[in-house]
């Protein structure tokens, strides 16, 4: 009997070796290690922690790994293992402030108090193709490696003095904080879930969004307050014992985007900010993210809505990769019920049109005659 | 033997909790799911969760079933009509691994289907589950994609812009162009979508015994259809709603009611139509009947 | 579950012995009960309950409430023994208003006016509240004939020990649907379902 698109068990357990193999490669070449990933790709282990919402680099090289380098795979890998795993609290905010700073730039002052430090960045590299890293074996060694104060004041906050940018205060401590893993996306979005969402949404995505708001969709006129990478405690409180604990350092990387706003008839013009944070170095993202932050902000401080990234329902449910990439992907299903469907109405339309025109036809004919 | 055991009774998969989800999150979505019961087809929003599968695959629906199904629970998992499509055994594996519950191809012996795009040609009964993947749950999408507009329209009943849709259509085409997917309204109320099923199961849903459970996991939207509860699809006076019919039957069990595959046999255009319902086709097979392709299995049957 | 770092005197009352399994299997008895209106359905787990709490209403609270869901107790329930039980097992908070309730538990004999609990908006139905309530009995003569979805043409349901005037302004609620609130009457192990989509009518009973 002829059985259409019906593998069934065989077929895929087939399909999950030959998966397995080639997800190896070679074999006379050796097999990456997963610490071999976490140290040395490490940009794409943060992007996959960052969109995946675990921080955790061994288990983000080993989605990795397993993905054979496909960092949206990865990303799904990671969120579908974090669904099960058990909520034991809930940490304080992280204190940016407190970090301790591997790169710390703003482009809005020449200097600043605490300093500029470059620190680890691709930025000025001149992008040739370094056939050196073909050989192996050299360990670089770098000098002065430069250190700024572990306590450094948000260049933003500088410009509070004057009044010249708003004031972000934070919420009461008890105030609820809206999370997108446990509740759906509702509207009106808070700034809460928002950023929540920016902050796992896919890179490729925000940076296409936020690059637009530089070119006119979007009144942007965005110059980086700063941006700041390096480590920062996390801490809990521990109710029995009346005080916050600190579990651990997270590398994060943190932007605030400056932008003019003109102001209002009640309000004077100042700065106006975006802001965008992701776990690791990832500064592509976390611009893009405060661009897109930014520009959703438009409703709240009356701008016009005019752009594709100020259109809060249209950014938020497209921006998750894994949402994305399913459905899209989902279309390889078999769907020959529904296409069957089509094709019987398709004949059907195209039977009627075919005999009304025979008949136009015949009264013509006839009408010559 | 129709229902196969497994007979590895209470072990499920290691560091797995029974049915994958936690109880928390089988909770919210048991809350969920009544509410949408007590609504008829009002879209209830829920806290979708990540799958091991991807969204767009099922995602709902697994979290539907996951939420309802007990150990006690004979399990059929069907996709485009069929038992042993390749998404279909995926998601039936899960929940073996997962439960360890009983499963069948039969419909008439499961407690618990899971469908994507069709309802099964055997008519369910009183006490039966029929759970619906669904990708797009709200009717209104294409008309107007904004989600609080289209949640506004669900709350006036302001179901205007699909009577116009329709009808240009009729003024466009002189038919109905909506061949699944086709709009219907329950209990006279919400207008609903009946995830991509073609509109020959349409009327099926209308005065169901059975229970139906409709699960969007990435859209993150749960609705029902109680049991004999009116599903009318929206039609006019002067173009009823009809479905499709075709001039053959099928080539197997000779089957002339049931929604049928096409099948292209070669490159000259010849074809074939198979019943999509796997198990209604081998229902009528085994009860001897025949189509005109069935050769081998109809000497047999006939003598 | 939340730890109290002052445990109460008594201990609570027992819950489920197999959470997973008892609230898989409870549940169903609720999802069968809400998808047939007026039909009695036996929760047939075994289940610990407080004195004086209908099993079938405490096997209710124990598969749906949790941290997510404040409840309110009617007079009657207002106790120490059900407030323990409750946070013991579930964790759930008590609602500070009825208004606020997701969940509402009430005895029968003691019922307050039903519009003090949310029936959601018109945009959120499924935010109107469930109320459970416990009832002497299930069964007696036929005081009213329920329609509507999940039923077949008609079911005759008697008044249940209820005061006619629940019933009437109950009644008087469909009007609001899709607003509305969800019934679960219990009595013993045994509960039945009054969905907001029921009609009630008093007329040929």
């Amino acid at each position: 009997m002829y059985v259409a698109v019906k593998g069934g068990e065989a077929a895929i357990g087939n399909a999950h070796q030959l998966l397995a193999e080639d997800r190896r490669g070679n074999p006379d070449v050796p097999e990456l290690s997963v610490a071999q990933i976490r140290e040395q790709m490490s940009y794409g282990v943060d992007r996959v922690m960052t969109e995946g919402s675990v921080y955790d680099p061994d288990l983000a090289a080993l989605a990795l790994k397993q993905a054979r380098g496909d960092q949206v795979e990865a990303i799904f890998l990671l969120r579908a293992y974090r669904t099960t795993l058990p909520r034991l609290a809930v940490t304080r905010p992280i204190d940016t402030a407190a970090m301790q700073v591997s790169r710390r730039i703003s482009s809005c002052f020449k200097d600043m108090p605490g300093g500029q430090l470059l620190g680890p960045t691709f930025d000025y590299t001149h992008r040739l193709l370094d056939f050196a890293l073909e050989a192996e074996g050299a360990v670089p060694q770098a000098e002065g490696k430069g250190s700024l104060s572990d306590s450094l004041p948000q260049v933003v906050d500088l410009l509070n003095a004057e009044g010249l940018i708003e004031r972000e205060l934070p919420d009461a401590e008890d105030a609820p904080v809206g999370d997108l893993t446990r509740e759906p996306l509702m509207f009106p979005a808070g700034r809460d879930v928002r950023l929540q969402n920016l902050a796992r949404a896919d890179e490729g995505y925000l940076l296409a969004l936020g690059y637009s708001t530089q070119r006119g969709y979007a009144k942007s006129h965005p110059f980086v307050g700063e941006i700041r990478s390096g480590a920062v405690a996390v801490e809990i409180d521990i109710p029995e014992l009346g005080f916050a604990v600190d579990i651990g350092d997270i590398t994060v990387t943190e932007c605030q985007m400056i932008n003019q706003f003109k102001g209002s008839k009640t309000e004077a013009p100042k700065f106006t900010r975006g802001y965008g944070l992701a776990f690791g170095f990832a500064e592509r993202k976390a611009m893009a993210m405060s661009l897109v932050d930014r520009a959703l902000r438009a409703e709240e401080l009356g701008e016009d809505i005019t752009a594709p990234a100020q259109d809060a329902e249209f950014v938020l449910y497209h921006a998750d990769n894994v949402e994305a990439s399913g459905f899209v992907q989902h279309l390889k299903l078999p769907h020959h019920v529904d296409f069957q469907a089509e094709l019987t109405l398709v004949r059907t339309m195209r039977a009627e049109i075919a005999t009304a025109q025979a008949e136009s036809e015949a009264e013509l004919a006839e009408a010559a005659q | 033997m129709s229902v196969q055991q497994n007979y590895r009774t209470g072990a499920t998969l290691a560091g797995y909790n029974f049915a994958f989800l936690d109880e928390q999150t089988k909770r919210m979505l048991r809350r969920a799911i009544l509410k949408a019961v007590a609504i008829p087809g009002y879209q209830v929003p829920f806290g979708s969760r990540e799958m091991p599968l991807p969204y767009g695959w099922g995602t709902g629906g697994m979290q539907v079933t996951a939420a309802v199904i007990g150990s006690k629970d004979v399990l059929k998992v069907i996709d485009q009509g069929a038992d042993d499509t390749t998404n279909a055994v995926s998601i039936r594996r899960f929940f073996v691994r997962m439960t360890n519950v009983a499963t069948t191809e039969k419909t008439r012996a499961a407690t618990l289907i899971q469908t994507r795009h069709r309802v099964p040609e055997i008519p369910l009964s009183e006490g039966q589950i029929l759970v619906y993947q669904v990708p797009i749950p709200e009717p209104l999408r294409w008309l107007e994609p904004r989600e609080t507009e289209t949640r506004k329209m669900h709350a006036l009943s302001e179901y205007g812009v699909m009577h116009v849709k329709l009808y240009e259509d009729i003024a466009q085409h002189g038919h109905i162009s909506t061949a699944y997917d086709y709009p219907v309204v329950v209990n006279g109320r919400y207008l609903m979508r009946c995830s991509p099923i073609p509109k020959f199961d349409t009327p099926k849903l209308n005065m169901n015994p059975a229970l139906q459970l409709f699960g969007a996991g990435r859209e993150k939207r749960i609705y029902a259809v109680p049991p004999y509860t009116e599903v009318k699809p929206l039609d006019f006076e002067d173009h009823p709603f009809e479905v499709e019919r075709w001039p053959e039957s099928c080539a197997l069990c000779g089957a002339g009611d049931s929604f049928l595959d096409e099948v292209i046999l070669d490159d000259k255009g010849s074809r074939m139509f198979v019943c999509s319902d796997t198990d209604y086709c081998g229902e009528r097979r085994e009860a001897g009947h025949t189509g005109r392709m069935s050769a081998p299995y109809k000497a047999e049957a006939a003598e | 579950m939340t730890m109290q770092m002052n445990a109460p005197q008594t201990p609570p009352a027992p819950g489920f012995d197999d959470p997973v399994q008892q609230s898989q299997q409870a549940f169903r008895a609720l999802l069968d009960a809400m998808a047939r209106p007026g039909r009695v359905v036996t929760v047939d787990t075994e289940t610990g309950h407080p004195d004086g709490l209908a099993p079938a209403l405490a096997a209710a609270l124990l598969t749906l409430a949790d941290l997510d869901t404040p409840i309110w107790l009617g007079p009657g329930f207002d106790t120490d023994a059900v407030k323990t039980w409750l946070r013991f097992h579930s964790g759930a908070p008590l609602a500070a208003t009825p208004l606020e309730a997701a969940f509402v538990l009430l005895d029968g004999a003691q019922m307050p006016a039903l519009e003090i609990f949310s029936l959601g908006s018109d945009e959120a139905p499924e935010r109107g509240a469930t109320l459970l309530v416990q009832v002497p009995a299930l069964t007696g003569a036929a005081g009213m004939v329920w329609r509507g979805p999940g039923i077949k043409d008609s079911i005759a349901v008697p008044l249940c020990g209820l005061d006619a005037t629940i019933w009437r302004r109950r009644a008087a609620l469909t009007i609001e649907f899709p607003r509305g609130l969800d019934l679960y009457l219990g009595c013993g192990r045994d509960l039945l379902a009054l969905p907001r989509s029921t009609m009630i009518s008093f007329e040929g009973a």
